[in-house]
């Protein structure tokens, strides 16, 4: 009869059980958590779009755009990036609309001399050039993330030209976990 | 005597407690790698385009294209077009490792 009425082993192994229920839950609320709440990085897919539109604004059917070149020499004036119609409209966050996310560079280089550009263009926010030699060695995901394509193409005259240009995305608030 | 036998010989719940309290610690042990594998799973949520093995993906069809119409218009020879693209692929593998 006193076997049966100590049932002190039993309301033990209840707590236990409740305790390994609340730690599994636990542990898949953190799993749900951080694998949800890292976002997806896209900077680099921007950065290349960006690329291709400038392609598209600096060079059409294999020619340099015309507008480039005065008196028959490449010439372009320093905001002519400004006239690709490109909306870099990224105030999503307050602190983004003082605060540009974008820079870009498109350098000219003859066929014959590739390490001296005759051209360059820039717009956009400069400060995020730095970030992209910091990252010459490894990837930091805090920076900026950098592209640089190049391609190849022809004045009026039929000269060669070398066209690089860089893209640079910031907006780490919103592609990467902080 | 067999009252004292019952209540001092307590092998029985040792046993048991020691073998719940390896279920345990397996269970969390369970847990930390999940939420491990968790945490390098999230690292991987990069949208790059640089691995694709593709000779030609849709993003990457403008400049090329480009290229080839430039190459076109001058009439260049096979071997300036290598020589061209070589220079080209050499500057982007150079710039976005």
């Amino acid at each position: 009869m006193k076997i049966t009425k100590n049932k002190r082993g039993d309301k033990i192994l209840s707590v236990y059980w409740f305790a390994i229920i609340i730690i599994v839950a636990g542990g898949i609320f953190g799993m749900v958590y951080v694998f949800y709440s890292t976002p997806y990085d896209t900077r680099q897919v921007e950065a290349r779009l960006l690329i291709n539109n400038l392609a598209d604004c600096v060079s059409y059917d294999g020619q340099i755009n015309s507008d480039l070149f005065s008196g028959g020499t490449l010439n372009p004036s320093e905001n002519y990036l400004s006239k690709c119609h490109l909306t870099l409209n990224s105030g999503d966050l307050e602190a983004w609309k003082n605060n540009e996310q974008y820079y870009m560079e498109v350098k000219f280089y003859k066929i014959s001399d590739l390490s001296n550009p005759i051209s360059t263009l820039k717009d956009g926010n400069n400060n995020w050039l730095p970030g992209c030699s910091v990252q010459a060695e490894k990837k930091i995901s805090n920076l900026a993330q950098c592209v640089e394509r190049s391609f190849y193409s022809l004045d009026a005259l039929g000269n060669q030209y070398l066209i690089k240009i860089l893209g640079v995305v910031a907006k780490s608030e919103k592609n990467v976990k902080m | 005597m067999s009252r004292c036998k019952l209540i001092s010989d307590k092998y029985g719940q040792t046993g048991e407690t020691v073998a719940w309290i390896i279920a345990t610690l397996i269970i969390v042990g369970i847990l930390i790698l999940s939420i491990v594998i968790t945490v390098l799973m999230s690292k991987t949520k990069v949208i790059s385009l640089e691995g694709v093995q593709t000779d030609l993906s849709q993003e990457s069809k403008v400049l090329a294209e480009k290229t080839f119409l430039a190459n076109e218009l001058a009439g260049n020879s096979n071997d300036e077009r290598v020589k061209i693209n070589k220079i080209i692929n050499e500057n982007d593998a150079q710039n976005n490792k």
